[in-house]
């Protein structure tokens, strides 16, 4: 049987207490766990953040959020590491309904398409700014 | 039979409401044709959620079926993380 590729999203929220260099150590393991089990799409690391409410009385954790393709085992694998590592404070692994790779290839044209649009912006912007310097004179010759 | 009768006579009965017809709300998702609500965006489930930290209800918030369910899961999903208060006082 062909062996089905889903697209996950991972979240992490890494104890943050002692200090960011251990949190990004424990962030580096994971990275290469799913290294080594999947196929990683995009790595972001949102760092140090403000926790929404305290758990195990800490008030900001390290973030962390992985979009990644594999097998359907290795979610389950993830989590149950996730759950022995003691500076990880909640891991959340969602499955995604649509292709990982496809999505961030979009994201990246749209963003590209952005940039485009607002280069020429900027380019109309200055062109702009060019022409009024020129009317401006028939324009007090008019009056 | 006759409790049927009365209490279509009812509303008639009482004294009649000003007719200030309140616009439809619109569902903000419908609206901006949103693929899909994603729990990491924030600023925009906290329109969504009360002081006190509660999801608001469609019929105030004016959201669709459909949206209003997956804004119910974004948002829980936003709570597991810590992205968004369980409560807020």
């Amino acid at each position: 049987m062909e062996k089905i590729i889903n697209s996950y999203e991972c979240m992490f929220i890494i104890n943050a207490a002692n200090g960011d260099d251990a949190a990004k150590a424990t962030a580096e393991k994971f990275t290469e766990t799913i290294k080594a089990n999947a196929e990683i799409v995009e790595v972001a690391e949102w760092g140090r953040r403000r926790l929404a409410y305290p758990i195990n009385d800490e008030n900001e954790g390290y973030y962390m959020l992985y979009t990644f393709k594999s097998e359907g085992e290795f979610p389950a694998e993830l989590q149950r590491l996730a759950n022995i590592d003691e500076n990880v404070v909640r891991c959340m692994i969602l499955k995604l309904d649509y292709d990982a790779t496809e999505y961030a290839a979009k994201k990246a044209a749209a963003a590209a398409e952005a940039a485009a649009k607002a280069a020429e912006a900027a380019a109309a912007a200055a062109e702009a700014a060019e022409a009024p310097a020129v009317e401006a004179e028939p324009a007090a010759d008019a009056e | 039979m006759d409790n049927k009768v009365e209490n279509a006579a009812a509303p008639v009965a009482r004294a009649p409401r000003p007719m200030t017809r309140r616009r439809k709300k619109v569902c903000v998702f419908c609206a901006d044709k949103v693929e899909f609500i994603d729990y990491k965006d924030t600023a925009k489930l906290r329109k969504f959620i009360s002081e006190r930290g509660k999801i608001t209800p469609r019929r105030i918030s004016g959201t669709c079926a459909k949206h209003q369910r997956e804004v119910n899961t974004a948002i829980k999903r936003a709570r597991q993380v810590a992205l968004l208060p369980y409560v807020c006082d």
